[in-house]
């Protein structure tokens, strides 16, 4: 059905989808515009014009280690996700074994634990055991909580992969490991690519776990700006939210682009 | 290469996919295994490809036991039903896989995929990924690829259901002359029985995961071993009735139908008094003239004019249908409703016994 824009319809349509955008985008906006005032404090529509909050964001080199920290750790914390949530996923669609439903189910709960009984569980379980020290508690924390993310995305597209392409490949000579790597990898790529893409996001904006486990002298970004904003709301904070937001917007566009120009060359 | 399988069983807890499945296959010949759906005959090809473990049985290809080696160790081409074309790889990467497997070198490796792609047809295609190729292409590209690795087993898991019909005929009687000419031994697992018997050398026929005939096309043709390969393989009317007398390989059956025929057959045959069924096929019988003694007695139904023949679609007077192949031209102005003579040619009837 198409509905012309001019009708009344139309036009209540029009207004409704600008609405929810505005909804949804209006705060980012808000977010980016606010320390671009000259005031000391957070005010919007901004009132002057300065760069010297997102100046100061940039130099204070606390925002660029913590943003480092985080990095490391949210790259960390997606590559053993990864690893754990599609070793799983293939276990878990290519094996029937007693107990599958439930391991699934094991699998997928983090998704539903409240993050602040997982983040003082975890502190009680590492202050008792000493079992990990240093960045690798939060990882630990982190990888629990980005696994079912990973493993969310990668079943759906494992069970609906062909299997008769596994066995061709074993049947032209590739080894069961070698048949994964050549054939089922590739194949399932783009799922498991979307799910890693999801970790990553999920422990670089996590705070909960990160409040507990992070080592006190190396907090994460997240942690960071939530310090910044219990001490007292300067508006360089919210230029560290801008610059984020920005640094968002500019790898969506680089993705864009680069997947639209692999698609127009294929 | 020689294939022979061995005793051959496969069950899933109490359903049993094979039962005691034994046949050999001669270098360069060529077996169909057919039958209908859920009859074993896609287990029994998997279980020589290595993707299914035998319950019990052996396998020996070349004299020697491949029941329990790996699939990717043991050497043979699969062509899947559905292709299981890799999709991320254009036509030439799919048909260089086994050789990369194999650890040709790039020279050798370009040069035999060339060979493949000039062999097939497909030389122009070598860059489009499967996605971009016709039904036919994709077929060609998965032949070549299993063809390519010279394997010295060929299987082919029903590569020609997908096509065409025009295409089927075709790609069957080149994979044939393919096979052939790469001398390969090959399986072959169809439930077309026209496929199987135009291109396989010998066919065995499956009911239920188990054998029911082995032999060559015109064997379990003219031959059948029972009602089920009878009735599977070609068109077949079976009309019943009982024996009336018995002399060594001859016997008299009187028909329900009101006749009696004479009957030889080196088949089954049963003592006086069995009463059964007598196979008759449709081009076995053919139009008498009114009168004639020994002629069964038919109300046409319905005639389909198919150009070299005409099936003529009867009712005999015991109420069983029968279809007859008879050429156009004896039908002589014959229309629904009419009554005809059929004269039966008694050395093409086969006896099975009412069980």
């Amino acid at each position: 059905m198409t509905i012309s824009l001019r009708s009344p319809l139309g036009i209540a349509m029009l207004v409704l989808t600008a609405l929810a955008f505005g909804y949804l985008l209006l705060p980012i906006l808000v977010v980016v515009a606010a320390p671009l005032g000259d005031t000391g404090y957070l005010a919007f529509p901004p009132q002057g014009l300065t760069f010297k909050w997102y100046a100061a964001a940039l130099h204070d080199t606390r925002y660029l280690t913590a943003l480092l920290v985080s990095l490391r750790i949210a790259v960390i914390s997606a590559i053993i996700a990864c690893t754990l949530g599609v070793s799983a996923a293939y276990a878990l669609t290519r094996f029937d074994f007693p107990g599958r439903r439930l391991l699934e189910a094991v699998f997928l709960s983090p998704l539903i634990l409240p993050t602040l009984v997982l983040a003082v569980g975890l502190t009680l379980f590492f202050t008792r055991t000493g079992l990990l020290v240093g960045p690798w508690k939060l990882v630990a924390g982190h990888v629990i909580v980005c696994t079912p993310y990973v493993l969310r995305v990668s079943l759906p597209v494992l069970r609906r992969f062909d299997r008769s392409l596994e066995e061709a490949a074993r049947n032209l000579g590739a080894s069961p490991v070698a048949a994964f790597f050549l054939v089922v990898l590739p194949v399932v790529r783009p799922g498991i690519v979307a799910g890693t893409v999801l970790a990553f996001i999920t422990s670089f904006d996590e705070v909960v776990l990160a409040l507990f486990l992070a080592e006190p002298g190396a907090p994460t970004l997240p942690v960071t700006i939530y310090s910044a904003v219990q001490l007292g709301f300067e508006p360089s904070v919210a230029a560290v939210s801008g610059l984020l937001v920005l640094a968002t917007l500019g790898f969506m566009l680089v993705y864009h682009l680069s997947s639209s120009f692999g698609r127009s060359r294929n | 290469m020689d294939i022979e399988i061995n005793h051959l069983r496969k069950t899933y807890g109490s359903a049993v996919a094979v039962s005691d499945l034994s046949a050999k296959v001669p270098q360069g010949r060529m077996l169909a295994l057919l039958g209908p759906s859920g009859c074993g005959k896609t287990t029994t090809l998997r279980m020589v490809a290595g993707f299914i473990e035998p319950t019990s049985g052996s396998i020996r290809a070349g004299g020697s036991d491949i029941t329990r080696m790996p699939a990717h160790k043991r050497d043979t081409g699969l062509v899947f039903q559905n292709y299981a074309l890799f999709p991320h790889m254009s036509a030439a990467e799919n048909i260089a896989f086994g050789l990369r497997r194999r650890g040709v070198a790039r020279a050798e490796r370009e040069q035999r995929v060339g060979v493949m792609l000039d062999k097939l047809k497909l030389s122009g295609l070598a860059d489009r990924l499967p996605r971009q190729l016709s039904g036919g292409q994709q077929q060609r590209v998965a032949v070549a690829r299993a063809l390519v690795i010279n394997p010295s087993i060929l299987l082919l898991d029903e590569p020609f259901s997908n096509l065409d019909a025009k295409l089927r005929e075709s790609t069957g009687l080149e994979m044939s002359r393919l096979q052939r000419e790469f001398g390969l031994t090959s399986i072959f697992v169809t439930h077309d029985q026209t496929e199987a018997m135009s291109i396989a050398d010998t066919i065995a026929v499956m009911k239920d995961g188990e054998l029911q005939q082995l032999g060559s096309a015109s064997e379990i043709y003219e031959r059948p071993a029972n009602r089920f390969v009878a009735d599977f393989i070609g068109r077949a009317n079976f009309l019943p009735g009982r024996i009336v007398s018995r002399d060594g390989t001859r016997a008299s059956v009187a028909l329900s139908a009101g006749i009696t025929v004479e009957l030889q057959t080196d088949g089954d045959l049963g003592s006086v008094g069995e009463e059964g069924e007598i196979l008759l096929r449709p081009e076995a019988i053919s139009i008498a003239d009114a009168g004639l003694p020994d002629t069964l007695k038919t109300t046409i139904e319905q005639i389909s004019y198919q150009g070299s023949v005409a099936n003529l679609h009867g009712r005999l007077p015991d109420g069983t249908m029968i279809v007859a192949s008879v050429q156009p031209d004896t039908l002589r102005g014959l229309a629904p409703g009419d009554a005809a003579s059929l004269a039966i040619k008694v050395n093409a009837l086969r006896w099975f016994a009412r069980h």
